[in-house]
């Protein structure tokens, strides 16, 4: 039961992980792409390199804002996950001490037993 | 009942709702589409919804054990209504600790005092005060009482649902307001809820189960006394 729960755990803390990692544009990718559009739309830019800021600027601001959203996501599904698994092994306890209970009831009724046929 | 039990032995039941749930995960990711408001954040959506629901059914089995209980006397109808109120409960934790989340990115504020906000909290506090109830009395006296109390607290359920409505709050989307869903995100959220009524379902059967054997147990316990004595 307690290895299902920790394996459970870290396959969703895994997951969950794995989703925060937005993708990171470098700046050779956005000098590709303003060259891109500028041959396809042959619009002539005077300041290429006030456009590349602007561009970079735009890019890591929408990062950071999708990095903000991300963990949002992430820390909701990881409380909930937590809730969870908290409940399930109060679960757990609940079942072991019942069992535990019950060995101990078997063992004094089968005591008085004996003790009835002496 | 003699279903239930049955169902309960399956281990199959609890793999595949095992699996449902990492299926859920998987489709809320990588299959749903971002919403264009709320973008990411509404992921939060699918099991912050899929919960109120359940919490709407399990108080509601509760509700219908209670009664039958006040009726019937049944020790096991009582056993039953715990059960699905206990799970209930954290069903309702979870809403209630996944919405503040929702709350800070949609509305800038971890907490307000909205009507629906503020019913869900007085609907979890009653239920807090069920279990309190239930440790707090013996036998028959803790059967009745909170046979009442689960069938009062289940009137709040009628208010959270209708709070929108009632107050006419403008921070939850109204009762079958138009929202601009897509046909993955509409899927994936049908799964969400059926994995959680089937959840739900899971650990009813187990939790009633416990709860019947601890019952049978404390009855063995106190007749194994008298004899002792």
């Amino acid at each position: 039961m307690r290895i299902v729960i920790v394996l459970c755990c870290l396959i969703v803390i895994a997951l969950l992980f794995s989703a925060l990692q937005v993708p990171i544009i470098d700046i050779s990718e956005i000098e590709k792409a303003i060259n891109d559009v500028k041959s396809e739309s042959q619009v002539n830019i005077e300041d290429e390199e006030a456009l590349k800021k602007t561009v970079n600027l735009v890019v890591k601001e929408l990062e950071s804002d999708q990095r903000t959203r991300l963990k949002y996501l992430v820390s909701a599904y990881l409380v909930i996950w937590l809730v969870f698994m908290l409940y399930l092994v109060r679960l757990g306890r609940q079942q072991q001490a019942l069992d535990q209970r019950l060995a101990q009831l078997e063992q004094e009724t089968s005591d008085s037993q004996d003790e009835s046929i002496e | 009942m003699a279903i239930l039990r049955g169902l309960s032995k399956s281990l199959y039941v609890y793999a595949i709702s095992a699996l449902l749930v990492f299926i859920s995960i998987y489709l809320i990711f990588s299959y749903a589409q971002v919403e264009k408001t709320m973008l990411e954040v509404q992921k939060i959506f699918y099991f912050h919804v899929s919960a109120a629901i359940t919490v709407y059914i399990a108080f509601g089995v509760n509700f219908l054990f209670s009664i039958k209980y006040l009726i019937k006397r049944k020790s096991d109808d009582d056993l039953l209504a715990a059960a699905a109120a206990e799970i209930g409960l954290v069903f309702c934790t979870v809403v209630l600790l996944s919405g503040p989340i929702w709350a800070r990115y949609a509305w800038d504020t971890w907490w307000t005092w909205e009507a629906r906000l503020t019913s869900t909290l007085v609907l979890w506090l009653m239920y807090i005060g069920y279990f309190i109830l239930r440790s707090a009395l013996t036998d028959d006296k803790r059967r009745i009482y909170s046979a009442v109390l689960g069938i009062i607290a289940f009137f709040d359920v009628p208010i959270v649902h209708f709070a929108t409505k009632l107050w006419e709050t403008k921070m939850h989307p109204e009762r079958g307001a138009k929202l601009d869903v897509l046909p993955t995100m509409r899927n994936t959220w049908m799964i969400v809820l059926v994995t959680f009524f089937i959840l739900f379902a899971v650990l009813l059967i187990l939790q009633y189960r416990t709860k019947r054997i601890e019952s049978r147990y404390d009855g063995i316990a106190q007749k194994h006394l008298q004899e002792l004595n």
